[in-house]
């Protein structure tokens, strides 16, 4: 045991690295819907290494082994995704006002799968209109491990139903970042910190990413002022990389910043 | 008063001029000292190498004799070479004299020079020679031998301390050799003595006390008691085990090169046993339950050495005398007899220093002590310093044992205290707390009597009383604890087969009690679990022996009970049957069936544990056939073949944190309740081949096995963590010249089953990678490969002896992969590889 714990002390961030293909976030915009409401999931895709992708991105209200989407009939496209973002729509089924409650329940998933050239022949069968089985979109880890781990990115994330009224709803914070443009000498590191408004949820996040250097530690929970702070450790060698500070607190709600790391 | 003489002496004693006595004024000068004179020297063993040259030999010794005539010292002033010498050594310190006096007549304290002659004339005079040896190898010192000649002339001789003896001047023709010192198995054997030549003949006799294996020849006996009785050849030494490379001269690790034994995980003294894990197999300490064997790291065995007289490693097919066991079984038997005189040794090495010294302080009664403290802690501080933001504190580790034994009339009896203490933790450097710790610690009294009854039968009652924890601390607030209080006896009569008795029994109670609790509060790694019971677990077990003709037969019965507090109470019969047939001198076959249960522990049982109080014993039906045959005296080979059938394991709550002795096999989790749903088995086939030459010891072990399981009925059957279908350990020991010897160990075996990931899904709530596996158990890690070399020189001197030795666990530093792991993402395999080159320095001292 201690020697799997020690083993697990060492290469600590080397997760705040962008360097494949990924979904990186899917934030809706209303964390809190009711049954019958739609809200837009932002998806955000990385390509660090420009390899060319599609995406798909479906939900799926689990009904034992099937989607509740399926039998109301439904048929998943491919995503329009520009710039590395996509904006989709997901709607909670009127049907769910039968579980749903006063307490938000994570009661529809939403999957979104990118895919790097022909790593998904799923992707052409969308894309011919071919009719896919139900079951494939209900569960895609029994499909999943068929397909190249190098190439393919799939995500999952929740969106919370309820009843309560609008107002009481959970919503999204903002968060602004200083200094906007964080920049250091090659090799050196930059505090950034990050400030929210808004309410969260009883716990909470700020996670750094970056596609060049990486950041000293992988998130921070934010103090009782609201603020977090995350030390970007620049690459050796100059030049900019994409930088993502992600919030993400346990209702679903969350915001994202990117914006340029500079090594200079 | 000391005289101080100086004399040279042959083996006959020469007298030297007296001293000058200091003159009476009223009285003539008359002289009354004397010199000692020997009464009696035992004759050396003759170095075979030189006796096979021809070469003769004197050794000069400085021999420091009572005034009772008794031997206190003795030193070597001219050497002839550390064999010539040792034997000279061990031969006038065993001598008797008639004590010198002064000058006045008195006897008195002398101090005198002995010239100790070894010539072949004397050899050739020798007609039969041999030793007397138990079935494991170990000498038999101090035993009484006859030899009747045809006419009834009868000779006696005592075997020394490597159990060597001689007959000399005996006349041509037929003579009968006779051991018969009980509680050894008494053994008769026709010689025919030539002139000119020495017969050899040598002696294997087994102690009638009750035995402790149940398949015949199963036991593998590394140390100590036997299992049959005979006359054969030359053959592996304990002595000879000791000095095995990648031991680190630890007796127990021995059994690590032996079939049925898998390569353990991450380099523990875990026994993995004939495809079961560490925990279904067990391990005693006389018949007493230890819960662990090795110290950390599996560098150790937690008692020392020198307490033990055997050890026994069972793989399967165990007696009824023990049980609450699926698997294996190891016994560290200490000796029986009290010590003689006064011994000690002390051994430094790398890591441990221990120390050990017995006492006789009575006839027949006597004290053992011994003392071992790791400071491993401080050979690797710079290791662990690379870890930023702890400090370490150990891992260190000490042992304690001390004995007292006497002989009481016909009863032996013994009281024995041990413990045993591991720590290791990562300290914060900010805040001093524990972030990671991890400690194992037990203690056990035990009062233990012995008693030979009428009619051969003998009767063992032992009381023994301990404490068992172990705890992991992580994160600062979360721990997980397991205690366990024993009191425990045994009380047991024994009439073993013997003297034309061909009936033998074994019957006896065994039970265990005490309280027990597990705490499991590490809030990273679930919910918080606790609970507590008294434990009640009584046992019954009857075994008789049947000898007829070539043929033993061994049935067996047990009973074993489980009752916790009011909640539990359950019953286990295990049915047990070996035998084994004498079919000629150097060919046996054995065989062995029968059921072995083990109670689910209490955490699985404790409703407030989120156990399930209906769960009941699994079971585990073993069956084996072996062969033994000897060839050409010289090479000694066992194959047996086994089938483990295993049912009512219990399964489920996988996600619930515990003590686990290996790495995890990874994928999916059975997260269900405890239930008796786990089937298994596991078969396979173990070959020991061994050679014993008088200088070279090579020993080869294959096992070839495979071992499954199914959790829940209905589901898939898979390799169980531990399988390793091809274990292969080949060593040997070669001594050389001038005390030096040299070793080396060659093991290969299949890496451990493991399930790998073929993708991966991101979590935007956690935002980590949840990883998808393939099917379980479906690859394997590389397979493990390891060289060990060991190097000794020892160094006769007149106070003991002095050794120093060179220990290089993997010498070619292979990287073998112990864990699977992968990057954060799971793109990369990311392997754990297990121990690199580990050389080790030591020296030892005895005395």
């Amino acid at each position: 045991m201690v020697v799997l714990l020690l083993t697990a002390c060492g290469g600590a961030n080397d997760e705040t690295l962008l360097d494949e293909l990924r979904v990186l976030s899917m934030l809706p915009q209303a964390p809190e819907i009711a049954p019958g409401e739609t809200t837009t999931i932002d998806v955000r895709i990385v390509d660090p290494d420009a390899v060319g992708y599609r995406a798909l991105v479906w939900t799926c209200t689990r009904l034992g082994e099937d989607c509740l989407e399926d039998e109301e009939g439904r048929s998943p496209a491919l995503a329009t995704v520009a710039d590395g973002r996509a904006a989709v729509p997901v709607t909670a089924s009127m049907a769910l006002a039968a579980v749903a409650s006063d307490s938000p329940l994570p009661l529809v998933s939403v999957w979104a799968l990118a895919c790097a050239a022909d790593a998904c022949p799923l992707l052409d069968d969308v894309e011919r209109g071919d009719t896919i089985d139900a079951d494939v979109w209900a569960d895609p880890t029994d499909w999943m491990s068929d397909l190249p781990i190098e190439g393919t990115s799939l995500a999952l994330a929740s969106v919370q139903v309820s009843t309560r009224s609008a107002d009481t709803r959970h919503a999204n914070p903002t968060i602004t970042v200083s200094p906007e443009a964080p920049s250091v000498k090659p090799g050196g590191s930059v505090e950034v910190e990050v400030t929210i408004t808004g309410e969260l949820g009883s716990e909470a996040r700020v996670w750094g990413y970056a596609t060049a250097g990486g950041f000293e530690r992988p998130s921070d929970r934010p103090n009782a002022r609201l603020e977090a702070r995350l030390d970007w450790i620049a690459p050796d060698a100059a030049g900019s990389a994409d930088g993502f500070l992600l919030l993400v607190d346990d209702e679903g709600g969350g915001a994202l910043w990117e914006g340029p790391l500079t090594a200079e | 008063m000391l005289l101080c003489l100086a004399a040279a002496l042959a083996a006959d004693p020469i007298a030297a001029p007296a001293p000058a006595a200091p003159a009476a004024p009223d009285a003539p000068p008359v002289s009354r000292a004397s010199l000692p004179s020997p009464i009696s020297v035992p004759g050396a063993p003759y170095p075979e190498e030189a006796l096979a040259a021809g070469q003769e030999a004197s050794v000069l010794l400085e021999v420091a004799v009572t005034s009772t005539g008794e031997v206190s010292g003795a030193a070597v002033v001219e050497s002839a070479g550390p064999e010539f010498d040792a034997g000279a050594l061990a031969a006038l310190r065993a001598a008797r004299f008639t004590p010198g006096t002064d000058a006045a007549g008195e006897p008195v304290a002398t101090v005198i020079l002995y010239r100790y002659r070894y010539t072949l004339a004397r050899v050739a005079k020798v007609s039969v020679q041999g030793r007397v040896l138990l079935a494991d190898d170990s000498a038999v010192a101090g035993v009484a031998l006859k030899i009747v000649g045809a006419t009834g002339e009868t000779r006696f001789a005592t075997t020394s301390e490597t159990g060597e003896f001689r007959f000399a001047d005996l006349a041509d023709g037929a003579w009968t050799l006779v051991l018969e010192s009980p509680p050894l198995a008494t053994v008769t054997t026709p010689l025919t003595v030539t002139a000119g030549t020495v017969t050899l003949a040598e002696l294997r006799t087994r102690i009638e006390a009750p035995e402790r294996g149940g398949v015949p020849g199963e036991v593998v006996v590394v140390e100590g008691r036997a299992i049959s009785s005979e006359v054969s050849e030359r053959t592996l030494s304990a002595d000879e085990i000791a000095f095995l490379p990648g031991t680190n001269g630890d007796v127990v690790k021995a059994v690590q090169n032996l079939p049925g034994v898998a390569r353990p995980p991450l380099g523990t003294g875990n026994l993995i046993i004939r495809g079961t894990a560490p925990e279904d197999s067990a391990a005693f300490l006389d018949g007493s339950r230890i819960p662990v064997v090795f110290h950390f790291g599996g560098l150790t065995t937690v008692i020392n050495g020198g307490l033990l007289d055997e050890v026994s490693f069972v793989p399967g097919n165990a007696s009824a005398r023990y049980g609450r066991f699926l698997g294996g079984m190891v016994e560290l038997g200490t000796r029986d007899e009290a010590p003689e005189g006064q011994h000690g040794t002390v051994q430094i090495d790398l890591y441990q220093a221990t120390l050990f010294a017995e006492s006789a302080i009575a006839p027949d009664a006597g004290l053992t002590l011994s003392l071992r403290r790791s400071y491993a802690d401080a050979v690797l501080v710079p290791i662990f310093a690379a870890i930023p933001d702890f400090d370490i504190q150990a891992p260190r580790f000490f042992d304690i044992q001390a004995r007292g034994q006497a002989r009481v009339g016909a009863t032996r009896v013994e009281t024995m205290l041990t413990l045993s203490d591991d720590t290791f933790a990562l300290i914060g450097e900010e805040d001093g707390a524990v972030q990671i710790g991890l400690s194992t610690n037990f203690w056990r009294g035990r009062l233990s009597a012995l008693t030979e009854l009428n009619g051969g039968w003998t009767n063992e009652l032992r009381f023994s009383t301990g404490y068992d924890a172990q705890e992991f601390r992580f994160d600062v607030t979360g721990t997980a604890r397991e205690t366990n209080t024993a009191f425990s006896v045994r009380e047991e009569l024994a009439l073993p087969v013997a003297d034309g008795r061909r009936v033998g029994w074994r019957i006896g109670l065994d039970v265990d009690s005490g309280p027990q609790a597990f705490l499991y509060d590490v809030p990273a790694f679930g919910a918080k679990e606790e609970g507590e019971a008294f434990r009640f677990a009584p046992a019954a077990y009857v075994e008789s022996t049947v000898q007829v003709g070539p043929v033993r037969l061994i049935p067996g019965l047990r009973v074993d009970g489980l009752l916790l507090d009011s909640d539990y109470a359950n019953v286990a019969v295990d049915p047990r049957f070996s035998g084994r047939w004498a079919a000629t001198e150097t060919t046996a076959v054995r065989v062995g069936v029968g059921r072995y249960s083990q109670f689910p522990t209490i955490r699985q049982l404790l409703p407030d544990g989120d156990g399930n109080p209906d769960l009941h014993p699994a079971s585990a039906l073993q069956t084996s056939v072996g062969i033994d045959q000897e060839l050409l005296g010289l090479l000694r080979i066992e194959a047996t073949g086994f089938y483990n059938d295993l049912s009512d394991l219990v399964v489920g709550r996988e996600d619930r944190i515990s003590f686990f002795t290996g790495p995890p096999l990874g994928g999916p989790q059975d997260i269900d309740p405890y239930a008796n749903d786990g089937t298994g088995r596991v078969y396979g086939g173990e070959l020991l081949v061994r050679l014993d030459a008088p200088t070279t010891l090579a020993l080869a072990s294959l096992t070839v096995s495979k071992s499954t399981r199914v959790k829940r009925p209905g589901g898939d059957e898979v390799l169980f963590p531990y399988d390793q279908p091809v274990v292969l350990s080949v060593l040997g020991s070669q001594k050389l010249p001038r005390d030096w010897r040299i070793g080396a160990r060659v093991r290969f075996g299949s890496g451990n089953p493991y399930t790998p990931v073929t993708n991966r899904v991101y979590d935007m709530g956690s935002r980590s990678f949840i990883p998808l596996y393939a099917d379980s158990a479906s690859d394997r890690l590389p397979d493990f490969f390891s060289l060990d070399v060991r190097v000794d020189k020892r160094w006769v001197r007149s106070w003991g002896e002095f050794s120093l030795y060179l220990d290089v666990q993997n010498a070619t530093n292979a990287q073998n992969v112990e864990v699977q792991s992968w990057s954060y993402d799971y793109r990369t395999a990311d392997p754990v590889t297990g121990l690199p080159i580990f050389p080790t320095f030591g020296l030892e001292a005895k005395w």
